[in-house]
């Protein structure tokens, strides 16, 4: 079924339905999430706020083939709320976590067993958590466009809907962030020994 | 020559948005520029990281959002009670003081309780407020009646009406 048909199933009061949506996306969500944030306590909340908002407003959802960019675009505002109340538009994967926290961040993930395929090579592990810190660096407005097209799916078109701005903003974002991270991850000590 | 408008094709290439003449043009440029070439690789590191990175939410936020989702019927009252509850008997004793005396009921009769007594009323209020805290709160209570506005009105059981005490 689609995200559509499910969303007017529990709409009809089959609680499955939505059990299904949430299913169906939880995993991409909160790694946008977490990328954004940075702090699994955090990008848990933002999780959950995020859901509870749409079954909240389920009933005032109109449906245009877009429940995707609207659970993006929700989660990346609750996001950005974070950031204005923490008083930060960056994040570092060395920035000092709550101690009342796991404190788990995108880059630990790589510590836990891969979602697909076998388990990597230790360089492997090197290369891709170099790659995230170098992420997790980027400023918040190039960070979310990078992330959002990388986990949601939408094309560049859809993403610029969803924050609201011209695809040629999006695609400078996203062409920015590329060359940050290429500098960042070229520069002599982060490039690999030969 | 390497312009803005191949930073943004890039972008698109790389993630399959260019089609058509674009996408020739692009390739054909991709084939002879090093920036290009070194922009796409990076890309697509980031890429492979982030799909590796991706994680699921903590089990327990999950449950707390599928809660809030079947939480969100509960005024409704289109659950079903698991176990005889406070509820289930006042609504039953409700629909017995407005059935007239002696005669026998059909089953899943719906009943209607503009004739219900003030007490009987407050108590079946006392009792569905019961039930609502033990929804709201977590227990797996569920009901299989549903409550108008004004009057009441639900499928109970049948019963045969007994002499009051």
């Amino acid at each position: 079924m689609t995200d559509a048909e499910l969303l007017a199933a529990y709409r009809d009061g089959d609680e499955d339905a939505f059990a299904v949506i949430v299913t169906r996306h939880k995993a991409p969500l909160f790694s946008f999430i977490l990328g954004m944030v940075q702090d699994e306590g955090a990008a848990a909340d933002i999780f959950q706020e995020t859901f509870l908002r749409v079954i909240k407003n389920i009933s005032r959802y109109e449906e245009r083939g877009m429940f995707r960019a609207w659970l993006f675009s929700t989660a990346r505002n609750l996001a950005m709320d974070h950031f204005r109340r923490e008083g930060r538009g960056t994040i570092s994967l060395d920035a000092p976590v709550d101690e009342e926290e796991s404190g788990a961040t995108m880059a630990d993930s790589i510590a836990a067993p891969a979602a697909h395929g076998p388990e990597p090579s230790l360089e492997a592990k090197e290369d891709r958590e170099m790659v995230l810190r170098a992420i997790a660096k980027l400023p918040a407005e190039m960070r979310e466009v990078l992330l959002m097209r990388e986990y949601s799916g939408m094309s560049f078109k859809e993403i610029a809907a969803a924050l609201d701005i011209p695809i040629g903003t999006a695609l400078a974002r996203m062409s920015r962030a590329v060359a940050r991270l290429r500098k960042d991850l070229c520069t002599p000590q982060n490039t690999k020994r030969s | 020559m390497h312009t803005a408008k191949h930073e943004e094709e890039l972008i698109l290439y790389s993630y399959g948005e260019l089609e058509g003449d674009e996408l020739k043009a692009f390739e054909a440029h991709l084939a002879s520029c090093p920036d290009c070439s070194g922009k796409l690789a990076t890309l697509r590191a980031a890429g492979t990281a982030l799909k590796d990175a991706q994680v699921n939410p903590p089990r327990w936020i999950v449950e707390n959002v599928e809660r809030e989702a079947a939480g969100k019927f509960r005024f409704t009252f289109k659950y079903v009670f698991r176990t005889l509850t406070p509820v289930a008997a006042a609504v039953a004793m409700a629909a017995l003081l407005i059935l007239p005396q002696g005669e026998p009921q059909q089953a899943a009769q719906t009943a209607h309780w503009n004739d219900v007594s003030d007490t009987a009323l407050t108590e079946l209020h006392t009792q569905l407020e019961t039930a609502r805290y033990d929804i709201e709160y977590g227990t797996d209570y569920v009901t299989e009646f549903e409550i108008k506005a004004a009057g009441v009105e639900g499928r109970i059981p049948a019963q045969n009406k007994e002499s009051k005490s």
